[in-house]
């Protein structure tokens, strides 16, 4: 008896320990032994989104996608890697010591090469390498090269290892860009195919937007042309050329050197990086007397044919102001103000508007504030607190000193006198365009009515006035209009002025009467000369000249 | 006879049934196959595209038709004419 209770005690007890371990096998390992079935069956993809493209105004890409390899090598699977080192440094265009070096490595799977086109990918499938291996890892493509670096910006990695975009366009619409990565989990046999009556779960990936600039291929290649050129003949450190429509704020071209290209942009020093025409500041000098004169003509305190005393320097306070070229000129319009860029004179018409007038128009013009343009590194410069301005610093700032702004808002500054007076955001963007056929329009958009179109069309002449006077007028193109104003500032340099650096520049539009676009060129420290009227002058009728012929605009 | 009748009929349903599961399977094995060549094309296809996409923008970029524009021996134009509107003429006829 004691036998048979023993026996079922015993069967009883195996039963249970088998309970026991399928209960642990079935229900509390459930989760990770489906996992590692699943790990099995089951092939996971996770389906990368391709970038969206930068087009230019014509369509044509300016930033795109190229399908690059990373060459890897299965060292499990090359016994003898002496014997492939020379082909594989040969087709990669490596050192031999460098692939060597790769293979010394202790893990079993090294990375050979990154972004590896697909020319060179073939040919190595070509030699059919054991060992050797291809996943894709697309890269960047600027058709271009460096056209309009400042403007795209590029493409880097973040701390997880993922692209990202940084500066300019790419940085400002990265996610945009970027898409949305789909997802593959599809149940398969042995052999790796798929099992057509299996799970399958697909999530498609949402491919990048493209986004259509204002941007003028043509335009872009002409300024930059033009501006290298002058660069190296005024001997400037550095130079800015920016072009925007005045009537939508569209930037149809924008370039700055020293620059560099996008697709290799380590090999550039960092502060390349960054687009001057939004991340730095100057201290506009004469360019900054049209806006001025054109607040004081639009709250009607001087008409241009008005007229100062400019027989001398004069004083403010302790200060004492001079002319540029301490030249003066006796009785002047207000025209003569402009004609002869007469500090004396602007300072009188500062004085007749006032501080607070000033200010508010400064304000108005969208100074002290960021433009809103859409590139990430736009700088934010802040104008002085509306207690802490010194008669001084309002005489100053008539002439364009003592105040500093962005290339960026200068040109929409001088748009608001080009379009009848409507302060109008500047835009890189046109239009964003999904892949589903979604179209985003990014519609111009006007600010405020920074003048009175009559006061525009005033300024206009006096500007025109201007620029065919003295040293200009021989740059002009013949039997057009051309409304435009120099500028020679100083380079603050520690608290004080430095006579020897100067940033030169010359803004206008074109043609006056009907402006297809306002520009602005600087020059930092030219060399040849320090005025603006000989060196960033010569550069604006040149991409000027240019761009009258390609807009087919014919003389009067 | 009834019941060998019975009894054939089922053999042969089930030869026939078990044929039916061995060509279903197969074709389906081979279905599995076929997806895995379509998806190889399809990529194969998609690197292709993106490739000659990438070979036109190279040889339409501006500046390459410059450079090529430049060793052809062409240069900026020196003299710019323009087309002026057609003019109203008076016909002495």
């Amino acid at each position: 008896m004691y036998r048979l209770r023993f026996i079922f005690v015993m069967v009883l007890l195996a039963f249970t320990v088998i309970w026991v371990r399928l209960f642990y096998w079935q229900v509390l390992s459930h989760a990770s032994l489906q996992e590692l079935a699943d790990a099995q069956h089951f092939y996971r993809l996770e389906i990368p989104a391709a970038r969206g493209d930068i087009l230019a105004a014509d369509g044509t890409p300016l930033a795109s996608n190229q399908t690059a390899y990373l060459v890897f090598a299965e060292k499990i699977n090359i016994p003898e890697p002496e014997q492939i080192i020379p082909t594989l440094a040969k087709v990669l265009n490596e050192e031999e010591a460098s692939i060597s070096s790769r293979f010394a490595e202790n893990d079993r799977w090294v990375p050979l090469k990154h972004h590896v086109e697909e020319e060179v990918a073939q040919e190595l499938r070509n030699l059919e390498l054991a060992g050797i291996g291809f996943e894709r890892e697309d890269k960047r493509y600027y058709p271009e090269a460096s056209m309009a670096a400042h403007l795209l910006g590029f493409v880097g990695k973040n701390e997880q290892g993922e692209n990202q975009g940084y500066f300019g366009l790419e940085g400002m619409y990265d996610k945009d860009l970027q898409g949305k990565n789909g997802f593959l989990r599809q149940e398969r046999d042995a052999a790796g195919n798929p099992i057509i009556i299996g799970k399958t779960e697909r999530i498609e990936p949402k491919n990048g937007r493209a986004l259509v600039l204002h941007l003028d291929k043509t335009v872009q290649f002409i300024v930059e042309e033009e501006l290298k050129k002058g660069m190296e003949r005024f001997g400037a450190k550095a130079g800015t050329v920016v072009i925007m429509d005045p009537r939508t704020g569209g930037i149809t071209a924008s370039a700055s050197y020293p620059s560099y290209d996008p697709s290799i942009y380590w090999k550039f020093p960092e502060e390349f990086r960054r687009n001057p025409a939004v991340a730095d500041t100057f201290e506009p000098g004469s360019t900054f007397k049209p806006l001025i004169m054109a607040a004081a003509i639009d709250e009607r305190i001087v008409t241009p044919e008005d007229t100062i005393d400019e027989s001398g320097p004069i004083k403010i306070n302790e200060y004492s102001i001079r002319s540029w070229n301490n030249e003066y000129h006796g009785t002047l319009t207000m025209t003569g103000v402009l004609e002869y860029s007469s500090n004396v004179g602007m300072v009188q018409v500062a004085q007749k508007m006032g501080s607070s007038r000033i200010i508010s128009f400064l304000k108005n013009a969208g100074f002290g504030k960021k433009t809103g343009i859409d590139l990430q590194e736009e700088t934010e410069v802040f104008l002085r607190a509306d207690d802490e301005w010194r008669d001084i610093d309002v005489a100053t700032v008539s002439f364009g000193q003592g105040i500093a702004l962005t290339p960026i808002q200068m040109v929409r500054a001088i748009g608001a006198i080009a379009n009848g007076g409507k302060l109008v955001k500047p835009q890189i963007v046109k239009k964003i365009v999904a892949e589903d056929g979604e179209v985003i329009e990014m519609k111009p958009a006007v600010e405020g009515q920074l003048y009175k179109p009559a006061t525009a069309w005033t300024i206009t002449n006096m500007m025109v006035a201007a620029v065919n006077q003295g040293v200009l007028k021989r740059l002009v193109p013949e039997g057009y209009r051309i409304a435009g104003k120099t500028g020679t500032a100083q380079v603050p340099v520690e608290g004080h002025y430095d006579a020897d650096k100067t940033i030169a520049s010359f803004v206008g539009f074109a043609p006056a009467d009907d402006p297809k676009f306002v520009m602005l060129v600087t020059l930092r420290e030219p060399e040849t000369s320090p005025w603006g009227s000989t060196t960033a002058a010569p550069i604006f009728f040149s991409i000027a000249e240019e761009l009258l012929t390609y807009y087919g605009i014919s003389p009067q | 006879m009834k019941k060998r009748t019975l009894l054939s009929v089922l053999i042969s349903c089930t030869i026939v049934l078990s044929l039916v599961q061995i060509v279903v399977s197969h074709s389906l094995s081979i279905v599995g196959v076929h997806l895995t060549r379509i998806d190889g094309e399809m990529e194969g296809l998609r690197a292709s595209n993106e490739f000659l996409k990438h070979q036109i923008a190279s040889a339409s970029a501006i500046t390459a038709i410059a450079e090529q524009a430049q060793s052809n021996g062409f240069s900026s134009a020196e003299y710019r004419y323009f087309e002026l509107p057609p003019v109203a003429m008076r016909s002495d006829n």
